[in-house]
Formats: structure tokens, sequence, C-alpha cells
């Protein structure tokens, strides 16, 4: 089996065979009593040194001690070892340990397996020493079938780029680009408005300081629009981006601005032009001309003629502007072009977009012209703004005398908005009431309403403290609604003020909704561009919450600013900064290592159907099913979650260090388990087997009825595998994995979905008890779940007969031919008229192992 | 007084009555009935042992309810007596005792009960004789008729709290430090409520509070502190909190609500709590209408609710595949004889609309009251029984699709039932309306004006709570007074906002109710309306109740509204084409 095995996939790289018999180290681990308090780690070693090829084994007080490698070590060289077993903790935790002893004394580290009877055994079995001590016999020889075929393995490295693209131009894309561009890279930045800048532009002042947002926001934008490494796309979108870490090609459609790179933004044509528009920039409290600048900053100080609003291409229809133009910058007959750019990295910085406060319809956003939302409440106080800073209520053009402030207007809320916190309104209503009482004083009077004020940031709670000692009152309680005085245009806010638990009725002159922020509403094009994860809030998903915090789970991708969630300024342009360094290391070191578990496609078997690339969530999989040419692996590309693997019907594909021989060895070995409540279990790596890590870490207690296989993710499972556990007499199966949503590898575990309810409805049909195959989500942190299922899991089992398990047998002997008898018919059909040699292959498959 | 050979369900049956031993609650007047039952004692005259004596000042003081509660709580007969015609001592208060007691009889015979176990007998302070004859014919009668068929039933306790107290003072009736702890069911009642209305969402914003209706004229219900009072485990303060039956149900708070908090059903559970712990409140009109429909609610009745099809030349069909739900509660001209408003019409009016649209409903001749107000003043029992009667009812009239005038109603049936029943009612809900802008869609039929319309001033529509944010039907209703030509404006308040009309399941009439229904009047006529369309009776009749009590010295202005029911206007103004 190992040599056919082998022969097959590695071939192209010339390893030879292992022909050398495996030669396998045991070593079980005490960890103090830890273990030894309720496994009996004496016999649990002794039964290992039992198992065929195994030439020592023994067991130690602590095996991840300085002695303890030190002792692996002596007996790999001593005993000649090829295959390490460690049987301690969780492979989570030590497995980078052992890989390192056992390559240190020589050997491959890819042939090296761990059995966790710490996690998964002791711990959870502390009052069973007699059931726990079998378990952990069980895991050891499953742990031993699986090292046995484990293959030598070299990790591959794939070139990295040196050009990064920034999509978003806002203050973190420009930060990021900034960042990488003084690192020495090349940047491409794509902004889908005119200028770069984005939100923080249209800010008045920023919080906690106080600055002025476009003073310290210009200099970063010029020194970006000028940098030498630095290439602007404005009025651009990303079209497509194709590729892998390190190795992406990104097209970009530049949208015709009708005006050259000539333009000096005099303003003459402006001037000229009699058509006008709402002034987006000023959030359509201004109006612009068809030939406009969004604002006096901008960058590129670039014109652009907007053609809904312009007359026309045809110079005949007005032609104002470029009859005004004395650098004849102004092109009508301007097309849109595409252009197409190499990248090795791409940081995602596509920013947020602003709650629409229309729906909420006792507020009366967008109908009463004193109700106004915070942006615009900055364009007004804003010295470049549309009334030059002077703060006046839109329906009479006055300063109103009293102000009020709405807060969590689109956030904190089920129903018209969004559940989450937008983190930025408290602090910005503070700093705007304090701009309030900056320009007008005190007779100006500012309510603030709110249910909670976030202060929780550096010099955050100083500010509100100021605000609170200039006068203005915050009042605890949410308005339940507005209705406009018909004489005045003022507005009654009727309120319960829960501090007092009592009603009130007010009159403003003005009041500013305090809106959210949102998920942009282009994010669901940009998840697609690069098969991203998107959170039920709709921001980006980052690798890991806590230790891979601006990577995308997709490799070579980087998120920062408030496309990955609400955030301030510093906070973006801090993520920004560490998002370059991530993209920086990458492209630094020019070349990045994949790890060995990638798939691998046997060509002989591969009849080009399509399915391994259709399920792949990478794209990693190339296959030309009408040339049919065999399926090819992008190395780099390829994640290792093994969906392919467990969907091709040939064994045409398989994803090394998990194959399905050494998966099915191991399958064998635990239903060969005499536990009569046996809960045979996969598990992936990231959600589910560090849940069941958690149940033992915290100590959960529950029957040792559970067998562990742990692929890297729930797509790994086949429908061969279970039905093989079954077909070995397993009383239940239970197949677990990441919540849909949480998906290590974007959205496998929907295919995992689709396989166990495609066994189900079999087994309706077949007439085994659905019960006995079980699927269970289970995350990182539901260790109390992990409990709950393997408890009812194992009563189920106790109910299963050993005539209902002989029905079951003979049911999918049956019914079900198994890929391995299909791959060896196809060898024999290949091997052409030797039939010697098929049915070789064909007993070998039969006997597994 | 006769001697009665037929039982409730008109069987035949003894007089004598074998070992029933009928128990008959007689209320009497002070000065000639009650003197005339001691007459009777002194002169040491014989009567049977059945009757139990409530001495009254007068028997006007009353009620129809106090008749229908005594009937419901078991008892198999009721005599009320009272002074002769002419002598009453307070010149003309036995009129009204006999207007109660012909209103009681109407409505126990509408629930299907044998008017003949309700008698009224005039006796004077010297007619001792006449007394005991009395009692002892009326016993007969009884024996004859035989017990009453709910006694066997087990009657919610809150009732018994309904016969004597009435609720009319705006005061919390306790201290609540005083409040003793809530039963073991009580907190057990507590934990559903919070979990199913997911009341421990709140995060406090008091934009419930805010909105709130009545609490902006009656602060002591206070909607959020409830909320916060379940979260602390105030379990006992709330089972004795009277300002829940201040709520109107009318749905703001939910409409307001961030989190989605199901505020009027937490109100609802609190008041199942406070009937489980003996705190119930009786109803307006002294808990009539909760006691007829409880009255219905019993399997032995076998009540007629149809009387509004007599009239009219309606077309009905009992093959027809629609099967018209009238919702017609019966009640409701007994009650306030002095509202000039017949609730006949409204069903009446559906049919008529139905016809001219070519469909002949299947008369829901079985049809009990749905429940509606039973289900929102926490009588569960009562309403679980009305629930599965009615909705099998339904579907044993082989309807695939039930069409409803009452938007309480058609709540009722299509978004409770299947809760409370469990199974899926199994037909089609569609409210008349539905079907005449779908008629007009199809250009089948138009709406033309009146002559008198002419001149008449716009019109405004008010959104009833069960119409408008449970039923979600805003532009059905706008759509076709618009296609009148009639001119429609506004109230401030409108659509999912709209304000209740203050009648809340007939809870409670009190200040802040009658308040906010003159509000709702004030408004309409600031938006300029002259006339005033709603698709609620229950908003009809008591928009029509407020002008004619309050309106005319205090507020000129609110008269001059008139008040239109949906289906009327619709029914009149309907032409085929």
């Amino acid at each position: 089996m190992t040599e056919e095995e082998n022969g097959t996939s590695e071939g192209e790289e010339g390893k030879a065979p292992t022909e050398e018999a495996p030669r396998i180290g045991v070593f079980v681990c005490d960890c103090g009593l830890n273990i030894a308090g309720s496994v009996d780690t004496q016999s649990v070693a002794d039964y290992a040194g039992t198992l065929p090829d195994v030439v020592w084994a023994g067991r130690q007080k602590y095996t991840c001690s300085d002695p303890g490698q030190m002792l692996i070590e002596d007996m790999i060289e001593e005993h000649d070892l090829n295959r390490v077993v460690v049987a301690s903790c969780s492979p989570r935790l030590h497995e980078p340990t052992f890989r390192g002893t056992v390559e240190r004394a020589g050997m491959n580290k890819y042939q090296f397996e761990m059995a966790n009877i710490r996690e998964h055994c002791s711990w959870i079995h502390l009052y069973d020493k007699e059931g726990g001590t079998d378990k952990a016999k069980d895991l050891v020889r499953m742990a031993v079938a699986k090292v046995r075929l484990l293959e030598p393995q070299e990790e591959t490295k794939v070139r990295v780029e040196t050009t990064a693209l920034v999509i978003g131009g806002g203050v973190a894309g420009i930060q990021a680009a900034l960042d990488l561009a003084d690192s020495g890279f090349k940047v491409h930045v794509v902004e889908k408005e005119p200028s770069i800048g984005g939100k923080m532009a249209q800010i008045d002042k920023t919080f906690p300081t106080m600055d002025c947002s476009i003073c310290i926001l210009a200099p970063k934008m010029s020194e970006a629009g000028n940098h030498p490494n630095i290439t602007l796309h404005t009025y651009s979108e990303v079209q497509s981006i194709d590729g892998y870490i390190g190795n992406f090609t990104a097209k970009i459609l530049h949208k015709a601005r009708y005006v050259t790179t000539d333009c000096t933004s005099c303003g003459d044509c402006a001037d000229a032009c009699e058509q006008l528009a709402p002034n987006e920039f000023d959030i359509g409290l201004a109006t612009r001309k068809a030939i406009y600048i969004p604002f006096a900053q901008a960058v590129p100080s670039q014109y652009i003629i907007d053609m809904n609003t312009c007359l026309g291409t045809e110079p005949i229809a007005c032609g104002k502007c470029k009859d005004a133009c004395e650098r004849e910058a102004v092109d009508l007959e301007m097309n849109d072009e595409v252009v197409e750019i190499d990248v090795g990295t791409v940081i995602v910085a596509t920013g947020v977009d602003v709650y629409d406060a229309t729906a909420i319809p006792e507020y009366h956003y967008g109908e009463y012209p004193d109700v106004i939302t915070t942006m615009e409440f900055e364009r007004l106080v804003n010295a470049g703004g549309p009334t030059s800073g002077h703060l006046v209520r839109p329906s009479n053009m006055k300063t109103p005398k009293t102000v009020a402030f709405i807060q969590c207007v689109g956030s904190r809320s089920l129903k018209n908005g969004h559940p989450y916190c937008s983190n930025v309104c408290c602090m910005n209503t503070i700093k705007d009431s304090l701009l309030i009482r900056e320009h007008y004083g005190r007779d100006l009077k500012i309510d603030v309403y709110y249910m909670d004020i976030r202060a929780f940031g550096k010099g955050f709670e100083d500010l509100y403290n100021r605000s609170k000692a200039e006068g203005v009152r915050f009042i605890r309680g949410i308005p339940a609604s507005i209705t406009e005085v018909p004489d005045n245009h003022d507005l009654r806010i009727v309120v319960e003020d829960t501090s007092l638990g009592r009603v009130l009725t007010r009159d403003y002159e003005m009041v500013v909704l305090s809106v959210g922020m949102e998920a942009a509403h282009d994010a669901e094009k940009v998840q697609h561009l690069l098969t991203l994860s998107r959170t039920s809030d709709g921001f980006f998903l980052e690798a890991h919450p806590k230790l891979k915090p601006v990577d995308a789970p997709t490799q070579g991708v980087f998120l920062c600013g408030c496309a990955e969630g609400p955030k301030d300024i510093k906070d973006s342009v801090t993520q920004a900064s560490a998002a370059a360094a991530r993209a920086g290391i990458l492209m630094g070191a020019g070349e990045v290592t994949v790890e060995a578990i990638t798939a691998v496609v046997d060509e002989d078997l591969c009849t080009s159907c399509g399915l391994c690339a259709k399920v792949c969530p990478y794209h990693a999989i190339e296959v030309d099913t009408k040339a049919k040419t065999p399926a090819h692996v992008i190395e780099a590309a390829c994640a290792g979650c093994g969906t392919c693997a467990a969907e091709c019907a040939f064994g045409a594909i398989h994803q090394r260090h998990f194959t399905d021989q050494q998966i099915e060895g191991q399958i064998d070995q635990a239903t060969a388990s005499k536990a009569e409540d046996l809960v045979l279990t996969f598990a992936c790596n990231w959600c589910s087997y560090a849940g069941a890590d958690f149940a033992g870490v915290s100590r959960m207690q529950m029957p040792p009825a559970a067998r562990v296989i742990r692929t890297m993710c729930s797509g790994r499972i086949s429908v061969d595998f279970v039905l093989r556990a079954f077909a070995n007499g397993a009383p239940t199966v239970l197949v677990s994995g990441c919540h849909l949503t949480d998906c290590h590898y974007i959205n496998a575990n929907q295919q995992t979905l689709k396989r166990v309810e495609k066994l189900w409805k079999r087994f309706d049909k077949w007439g085994i008890r659905k019960e006995r195959l079980a699927l269970a989500w289970v995350s990182a942190a539901e260790g109390a779940k992990f409990q709950e299922t393997i408890t009812k899991m194992s009563e189920i089992a106790k109910t299963v007969t050993a005539k209902e398990i002989k029905e079951t047998k003979d049911i999918i002997a049956r019914n079900y031919k198994f890929k391995a008898e299909k791959m060896a018919r196809a060898r024999a059909k290949k091997a052409g008229a030797d039939p010697g040699a098929a049915n070789k292959a064909k007993a070998k498959a039969k006997n597994g192992t | 007084m006769t001697g009665n050979t037929r039982n409730d369900a008109g069987e035949a049956i003894a007089e004598d009555g074998g070992d029933f031993k009928p128990l008959i609650v007689a209320f009497t007047c002070n000065w000639c009935s009650y003197a005339g039952a001691d007459f009777a004692g002194i002169s040491r005259m014989q009567y049977p042992a059945s009757i139990r004596v409530v001495r009254l000042m007068c028997s006007g003081r009353m009620h129809p309810g106090f008749i229908l509660g005594a009937l419901e709580m078991g008892a198999d007969g009721v005599m009320v007596s009272g002074c002769h015609p002419g002598d009453c001592h307070y010149t003309f208060g036995n009129k009204s005792g006999q207007e109660a007691v012909e209103t009681a009889i109407e409505m126990a015979e509408m629930a299907g009960l044998n008017g003949d176990r309700i008698h009224l007998q005039w006796v004077s302070a010297s007619e001792g004789a006449l007394f005991a004859r009395t009692v002892d014919e009326f016993t007969r009668t009884i024996n004859g008729l035989g017990p009453n068929p709910l006694g066997r039933e087990p009657v919610d306790p809150s009732v018994v709290e309904m016969a004597c107290s009435i609720h009319e003072d705006m005061t919390v009736a306790f201290e609540p430090s005083q409040a003793p702890e809530a039963t073991r069911e009580g907190l057990e009642v507590l934990r559903e409520a919070f979990d199913s209305t997911h009341a421990y969402r709140c995060i406090e914003c008091g934009k419930c509070t805010g909105i709130c209706p009545v609490n902006a004229r009656y602060p002591a219900f206070h909607p959020r502190k409830l909320v916060i009072k379940g979260m602390y485990g105030l379990d006992g303060e709330l089972a004795y909190d009277h300002t829940i039956w201040a709520c109107l149900e009318c749905g703001l708070c939910r409409e307001a609500c961030r989190v989605d908090v199901d505020l009027p059903e937490f109100v609802r559970r609190l008041r199942s709590l406070a009937r489980s712990e003996g705190q119930g409140e009786v109803g307006t009109h002294g808990g009539l209408i909760h006691t007829f429909d409880r009255l219905c609610s019993h399997s032995h009745n076998e009540p007629d609710l149809t009387s509004w099809s007599k009239e009219g030349r309606l077309r009905f069909d009992p093959r027809s595949d629609t099967v018209f739900v009238s919702g017609y509660a019966g009640a409701l001209e007994q009650i306030i004889p002095d509202v000039e408003y017949d609730t006949k019409a409204s069903p009446r009016d559906a049919v008529r609309i139905l016809n001219m649209l070519g469909v002949r409903p299947v008369l829901f001749e079985t049809e009990r009251p749905s429940g509606h107000d039973l289900y929102y003043t926490g009588d569960n029992n009562a309403f679980g029984r009305l629930a599965s009667m009615n909705a099998e009812a339904l579907r044993a009239t082989g309807a695939k699709r039930a069409v409803f005038v009452c938007p309480e109603t058609m709540h009722t049936y299509r978004d409770l039932y299947p809760v409370v029943t469990g199974e899926p009612l199994g037909l089609e809900c569609v409210h008349v309306i539905e079907l005449v802008t779908e008629a007009l869609a199809e250009e089948k039929v138009a709406l033309r004006m009146l002559p008198n319309d002419q001149g008449l001033g716009a019109i405004t529509y008010h959104d009833s709570c069960r119409m408008g944010r449970m039923l979600g039907l805003y532009d059905e209703p706008r759509q076709v007074i618009e296609e009148t030509g009639d001119e429609l404006v506004e109230m401030v308040h409108n659509r999912g906002y709209a304000d209740c009309c203050g009648v809340g399941a007939w809870q409670r009439c009190d200040p802040a109710s009658r308040q906010l229904r003159l509000a709702r009047l004030v408004e309409a006529h600031e938006a300029g309306a002259n006339r005033l369309v709603t698709p609620c009776s229950r908003c009809t009749f008591h928009f029509k109740c407020q002008q004619c009590h309050d309106g005319a010295e205090e507020t000129p202005s609110t008269e001059d509204v008139e008040i239109i029911d949906l289906a009327t206007y619709v029914a009149e103004r309907l032409v085929k084409l």
C-alpha cells in the first residue's frame, strides 16, 4: 500500500519510495500526574511495545522537558527509528516542539505523530482509570497506524512579487501605502472616488485632541500622491483579482474623468459650466458644477466631469468647459480603460458607509429640514464647508439656540439598524458638543440623549468631563419620537429620562442624529474578488481575532481600517501600519513556505471532471474539463483543507499528510476498539478538535467513548470514511467542524454538510438508523457542547445491538462501492491486460493497511 | 312563571329535578324586596332553601355583568327583585334594573344558555307571600332546566375577584414593599415571559416608555420599569402591580423597541401571572364582554351570533370555498344603548361587498367570539377553549379561504390560533379590503362618491392597532378611500406610529384612555378632516361614545368629525363595472 501510494504521488520529485521498513518509537508521557493520575501509562507503554513495527516504547515523566526530548533523540539514534509517536497532550500545543526534536535527530518532521491522551483522555475521564487506560491504548494504536503510513515531505517555497495593491484610499489605505512605499515596495492604491482621503477628509475636527482633520490628513494625501513608489488609481475600481499569495494579477478599471493630467485645477472650466448638481462631498448641503474638483485639497488635484449632469460629450451640445480650458485638458472623447497589474500582496482598506437614518421613520430624517446627521454637522461646522463653518438651521439659515444630539442611531439595534456598537459616535458627539461651545459659547444649549457613553480610549474620559464641565447636558434615554412644530420648524422630542424614570417633552431648533457605521455597500463585491469571509455584521473576518487580527483568511491578503470593523482614525492608522508590516514581511522575504499538507493530483486516475476545482474554496485547482487535461493544483494557493480529496470519486486527488490510507488506518484501529459505546469522532483542527481540547482543559467529564481523528477541515471527511467506519462495525459516528459561517477554509464545511445530509438520505433509504451518524458544529470555545454531544452519542451507541451492526455491514456491502475498489479497477484498466496486477491492487485496497 | 319542560339544549326534562339541588343567586333591593323577604321570614312562610340573597339599595344597581357573572360561576339561576314600577325608592332606579335583566337574558340566550334561568319579580315590603311563591316556582323552573351546564367546568379564580371589584380609581392598589412573593407557578410564568418575549435584551433606552400613549397620561404605568422589575427578580411586585391593567396592548412600544422585545406580550403574560396570583381585574362595563366570551367558551353552550346576517338580503352559499368570519360580538349594542351605532352593520356591509365582488361566502354558523379580549387580558384557559373550537369549526366548513372584516378577529385567527392550538389554521386569511383592492386592480369594480359626499370635506384614516401594526394593512384602506376621489389627509401619528383609540381589549375605560381618545379626535380635526374612517368597530364605537359623552362642551371641534366604519364606507360607494 505504501509503495503504491508513494510511487504515484511523489513521482515528479523523483523521491525514492520508502523502501525501508518502518521502525517506530512510542514515547508515553506521564505529564506528572496530569496523565498518570487517571491513565496507567506503564501499561499503555507496554501495550505500545506489542504493536507491529514498534521497536521501542517507554514512558517518561515529562516528555516535553529537555531530558524528555533528549531521550527521543537518543532513541532515534540508538534504535535507528524512522517514525516517532508521542502520546501526551494536544498536537495543537506541542506538535511543533516534537517536530523540532525529531528533525534535530535527522528524521523528517512529517513522520511524527501525536496521540492526545491528556486533553482527550486523562482529563475528561478522571474517575474511570480502566476506561481511560483502554482508550489511551486505542489512541496510541491509531497513532501508530497513521505514523506507519506517513511519508517524508518537503515544504515548497513560492516567489512573492514585491508590489502591493491597496484597495481603498481613505486614511487607512493611505497609511498602509506610505508605510510599504517607504520600505521600498511598489504600491498601487485604487480609490473609487475622484480623490483619495475618504471619510476623514470630510470630518471637521478629530477627537480627543481636537486637531483639524483635513490639516493632518492633507500632508499625508499629498505625500501619497507624490511618492515615487506609489501609483494612485483614483475614480477606479478593481474588476478582478486572480492568482494566489505572492502572485496576484489585478485588473483595474480607470473610469473616464474627461479631464487629462494636464489639468492645473485653475477652475476656469467650472466658472464656465452652468450645470449644477448636489455636492457629494458636502452631502448635498451645497451644489457643485458638472465639471468640478471634489474639494480644495483633493489628490490628485485634477478636475472631473460628472457625465450624469453634463450636457453631453458632443461638443455641439455645450463644450463651454473645453473652450475655457487654456491647457486643453478637457477631453470629451476620453474612454474607460482597464489596466492589469501584478502584485504579491493585497491590503483591503475599503472603509465603511454611514448609516442611512431615513430607515427610522419616527425621526423623520430627510423630511424635517432641521434633523441632520453627524456627517452633515461636520460639513456645517467646517470652515471649508457650504456655510464657511457657521452652524445654521437648514430651514432658515439662522444659528440654532438649542441643539439635541441623539446617540446610537442605527447602532445597538436589532431593528432598523445594526446590533453592534459603532465605536466612535459617543466621542464624536462629545467632540461636536465642544466645537459648538467653542464657536457659540454657553448661550447655545446642548443636550445629548444617550444609552451609555463609551469613552474607553486614551484621553477620552477627559474630553467627556470637559464637555460636562462646559454645561453640555447628558440625558440618559433615547427619544421615542420627533415631531415638527408646524409654524417654526422647531423639533419636539418625547423621551423617557431613564435615570429619573420620567417622560420629558422638549423642543429644539436642531437635532443631530449620531449615525453609526455600516459595512461598505460594495463589501460583497470585494469579498468575492478575494474570497474573503464576512461576519454577520458585514465586516471582513480576520484569520484569528486575537493572534492574526489583520490577516485575512486568504493568504497574502490583509485587512485594515473600518473594513474590518468600526473604529476611529487612530485605530485605523495603527491597523494600517500593522497590515503594511505583515505584507512587508512576505514581500521582504521574497518567498513563502507552504506547509506540506497541500493536495496532489494522480494524473493517471484523473478524469478531468472538474469536481475538485468546483469545491475548492481557494480556486487553487485548475482543470480544463473540455480539453480533458488532468487537474492541476496551484500549490501556493492551496490552503490544505482536503475538501477536494474527499470529493473526488476516483481517488485521483489526495491531501499530503492526510491521505485516505492514513486516515483509514486510524479508522480501522479506532473501530477495533473494545468500547461498546464507541463514538468514532472526526474533528477539524481549528474548531472542533480545539473544542475537544477545551473540554479537556476544563476537565469536563464524559464517558470514554470518543476516538477522535483529526483532519485540518471537516471538508476532508469523505463519504468513504464514514461508511468505512460503519462497515467496520462502529455503532456511531460523529462528524464535527466549525460553525457554518466560521469555517477556517472559507466555506469548505458546506461540503461537509452536503455530504452528511446525503448520507442521512441514504440511511433512510437503506434502513440504517439515522441518529447513529451525527453532525455537530463545535467551535473552539464550545467544550461543553462537545461534552454534551459525546455523552448523548454514547447513549445512542449503547442502544446499537450486535445484530444491528451486522445488518449495517451487510447493507453497506450490498449498496456501496468504496473508492479504493474503484481506484484498483481504474489502475487495472490503465495497466492494460495484466489481470494479475489488477487483482493484486484490488486485494490490497480491500485489506486497507 | 310557567313550568318548564326543556333544558338549555332544548331536551325534555322532569320538574322535580331528582337529586339536583339548585343554587339560585337572588338580588333584592333594600326597601321593598329585601323587606318582603324579611316579611316572609317573620311570617314563617316556607320556601326551598335554594336561594342566596345579595342585598342592594336599589335594583337599579343591577348590572348585566353581575347576572352573567353569577351564571358563569355556576349559579343555576339568578333572580332579581325590586320595588314595583312607580314605587321605586329612587324614583325610577328599578327601570334600569329591568333593562339590566333584559340585556342579561338576551345575552345569555345568545351565548346559548336558557334565558329562563334569569327571572325578574317585583316584590313589595308587604308581599312576603309573593316572595316565597316566586322562590318556590323559580326553583321548580330551575329543577326543570337541570344544573347549570357550566358548573362542571373549573372557574377561573379571577372571575371571583371580578364579582366584587370594579376598578375605578387610578392609584396603584398596594405599597410595593408590602407585595407578597409570587408563587412557584407565578415565577415559572415570569421566566417564560422573559424568554419568549426576549425581555432580557432590554438595553434601557426608554423608547417604549417615551412612545407609550398610556404613560403620557398615566405615568404610573411604566413599560420599561416592568421589564426592569422582571430583570431584578421583583416578581411579587409585578404580580401585584395593578398598573399592568392600564396597558392598551396597542403595540406602539413593540414598534419602537430597537432590540425587538415583545412588550405587549410581556404585559399580557404579567396579566396571566396576576390572574394566577388572584390579582385579576374586572374589565369595563362590569366585565360583561369578557364574561360573555367566557360563557361562549364552554363546549356545552351553542352560541348563536348570526343575527346580523338575517337582514339586508345577503347571499350565502354553503358550498363556497370562502367562509366569512364576522367577528360579531353581539354584546355591544346591549351595553351602551345611548351610543348610536349599529354593530351589525360592519359584518353585513362586508358581505354586501363580497356579494358585489361575486363571492357568496359560507355563513359561519358555529362561530363563537374570537376570544381576542380574553387573550389580551391574560385569560389563557377560556381563550384556549375558544381557539380550538373556532379553529376546528372553521375547518369543518370545508372552505379554503377565510375572509374577515374585523381586524381583531383576523389577527386572532391568523396569528394567535396556530400558536395556541399548536396546529396551522389550514385556511388562507384575507381581509375584505384586500379583495376590494384586488378587484380594483383588475378593474372589475370602482368606487364612486355618493351624491351627498360633495362638500363634506376631507377624510382621515385611523390605523387601528390590529389592522396596522398587527396585520400590516396600511396602504389598502388608503387606496380605496382615494379611489372615490375623496380628499385623504393624514393625522400627525399615522401608519405604524398611529395612536390607539384608547380601548385595549375592554380592560379599562379610565381618564387616561378617554384623554387618548379625545387626543385622537383632536388630531383628526387638526389634520383638517371632517370624517374619520376606521376599519375597527371597537374604534368606531368608542370614538362615538367619546363624542356623545365628553365632546360637546369641552372640545366642540371633535364633534364635527363624523366617524365612519370602513366596510360601510366602501359598501356604500362600490359599483360594479
